[in-house]
């Protein structure tokens, strides 16, 4: 009666368990694929850093996808990988760190958002995210910060900010909420078919985004064989057992740095801006977002393989 | 105390049917995270055979050297064994290890645990480790035990237990202290307590397999090594396992299976001589 009714399968030999075929899964899908189960999502998450190493093949899919009303944790500093997705209207909610473009200026769509209140905006911080984000990488019911924020104005911008009493010293202190995403993109300048991704820039929270995540969709310059990966185990920033889907996108960071592979395309940032603030975003949007038939006419549209080589060489004549 | 595996006489010793039968349970297609911390090397040995017949996506983790899918053919005398990384495909920091142990990312649906194996000086009816120490009151103990590390994780998700040494000693009714979350109490204790988080699957020891009953989640005997018997199992454990009508002998392993593991996992002979014992 107390027999047990199911199959062990220590039981079997393995020769009997063997497939016909021993074959490892691969996690390539495509560029259109990945970006339509981003829009099936409702957050995202992003690393990368100001106008370098930003998931911005994956982000023109999910636009062109239809992603709508989603929430983004950006990385700390955002540059056209925030606004974009704010211009196409993407976006519901942003926790705000800092997104602009530096010594470019402002992020036109961002501010037109925040000025006609189209957009959620969480007055986070640095620390905000990236120690929400570890708490959400590790379960952590919230991650406590000491009293510094009482010089600020943020407790009274940021009602996610909660005070709570340190039971080691009795004072009270500030709690991150853990900041969990359905969805973490990322750039890589190489992955393997099956996940291990390269990251030769990086600031380390692509790894803790990546763990607070439900699911991790990699996009990488190039798709390597094992032999590379191997090479140096240490050089693997996300084990591929952290990811779930891989989409080679040779550039697919412009036009963004792509750390130690090709320059920032500075001429393309410049020109995204002006068509932003000369009102011709939506012009901005069909040219290179939904028109494009796919990541190589992208590519073509921006200066082709002239401007690519272009960006690569400056890497190497400084 | 009797040694069960005798090197160079035997057809295969124990530690290699157990790499074997944890290997066997490992087969299937879905992505697996197999291995981890310290002294494992059955299986480290389990796990790389499993990766290299029935487990294609099963990801092999030496815990102590930090390495993801090394693909070793002589095995390393453990997971921190530096020569654990030959030809990893990554190497995770230790952060790492405790965020996805709290945060219980592997019970998800695609990842779950594979041939990893828990054990302890304890280890009672449901499956409670202990790594604390025997006797008391704490801190005298008689046996002061190595400590907790990283079994805390074992709260988060299903996992396995694997014991060298089968005897009323180590296979006790409740554990002196509890380090490792197994079934608890038993019954719903565990999910009350977990969220509903299952509790360990299968015990893998010298002698005998087991697991646990659907209701009590009591140690239950599942099949008994070839050369041993349900009554010497019984005798050496020292609570009531549940013991089924009919326990039929564990499938021995194939000359296809030890040519395998002798040739392509475990070249060196090490699970020759791991010295195992009941009683």
């Amino acid at each position: 009666m107390n027999a047990p009714s199911k199959t062990y399968k220590h039981m079997i030999p393995l020769e009997q368990q063997a497939p016909e075929r021993l074959e490892r899964r691969s996690k390539l899908i495509s560029l259109d694929e990945a970006g339509r189960i981003i829009a099936s999502k409702t957050s995202l998450s992003l690393a990368g850093s100001h106008s370098a190493d930003a998931a911005m093949a994956l982000i023109r899919a999910a636009i062109k996808a239809g992603a709508k009303n989603m929430t983004m944790i950006p990385s700390v500093t955002t540059s056209i990988a925030g606004d974009l997705p704010i211009a196409a209207g993407m976006l519901k909610k942003l926790y705000l760190s800092y997104l602009g473009f530096e010594y470019l200026g402002l992020a036109p769509a961002f501010r037109k958002a925040a000025a006609e209140g189209t957009l959620d905006i969480v007055e986070a911080d640095e620390p905000f995210i990236i120690l929400g984000t570890q708490a959400a990488a590790g379960g952590r019911p919230f991650v406590p910060v000491q009293y510094l924020y009482e010089a600020l104005s943020l407790p009274a911008l940021n009602p996610e900010l909660k005070k709570v009493v340190d039971p080691f010293t009795g004072r009270e202190v500030y709690a991150i909420p853990p900041l969990k995403s359905d969805v973490f993109v990322m750039h890589a300048q190489v992955a393997d078919e099956y996940g291990n991704a390269q990251c030769w820039g990086g600031t380390g929270q692509e790894r803790d985004k990546a763990k607070a995540a439900d699911l991790v969709i990699v996009q990488a310059d190039e798709i390597v064989g094992s032999e590379v990966i191997t090479k140096d185990p240490a050089k693997t920033t996300i084990p591929g057992l952290w990811v779930d889907h891989v989409v080679h996108a040779p550039y697919g960071a412009h036009p963004t740095f792509s750390s130690a592979n090709y320059a920032v395309d500075e001429d393309h940032l410049k020109l995204y801006l002006s068509m932003m603030k000369d009102g011709a975003g939506d012009e901005y949007i069909r040219r290179y977002v939904t028109e494009p038939e796919d990541h190589f006419d992208y590519l073509e549209r921006v200066g082709g393989l002239r401007k690519m080589t272009q960006l690569r060489r400056m890497l190497t004549n400084s | 105390m009797a040694e069960i595996a005798t090197p160079g006489t035997d057809r295969y010793s124990t530690a290699e049917l157990l790499a074997i039968l944890i290997a066997r349970s490992c087969a299937g297609d879905r992505e697996l995270m197999g291995s981890g911390g310290a002294n494992q090397v059955v299986s480290l040995a389990a796990n790389r055979l499993a990766q290299l017949t029935v487990a294609p996506n099963l990801w092999l983790f030496s815990g102590g050297a930090g390495v993801y899918n090394s693909k070793f053919d002589t095995l390393p005398i453990s997971t921190w064994d530096p020569r654990a990384g030959y030809g990893a495909e990554s190497k995770i920091l230790l952060i790492d290890v405790v965020d996805n142990g709290t945060k219980g990312r592997y019970p998800k649906d695609r990842i779950a645990r594979g041939g990893s194996g828990y054990g302890g000086i304890q280890v009672d009816k449901y499956g409670n480790i202990n790594m604390i120490g025997v006797g008391g009151p704490y801190p005298k103990l008689k046996v002061r035990g190595p400590g907790t590390v990283g079994t805390l994780w074992l709260c988060s998700g299903p996992n396995n237990i694997y014991i060298e040494h089968h005897n009323k000693r180590v296979l006790v009714e409740k554990v002196d202290y509890r380090s490792a979350a197994g079934w608890m109490d038993g019954w719903n204790s565990r999910h009350d307590t977990l969220d509903g988080r299952d509790g360990p699957q299968l015990v893998w020891t010298p002698i005998c397999v087991c697991d646990f009953t659907e209701d009590e989640h009591r140690m239950r005997l599942v099949s008994v090594h070839p050369g041993h018997t349900v009554e010497e199992v019984v005798a050496n454990t020292g609570f009531e396992l549940v013991v089924p009508d009919n326990v039929p002998t564990t499938t021995p392993p194939t000359d296809w299976e030890l040519n395998v593991l002798r040739t392509q996992v475990d070249r060196g002979g090490l699970l020759k001589k791991r010295r195992m014992t009941v009683g």
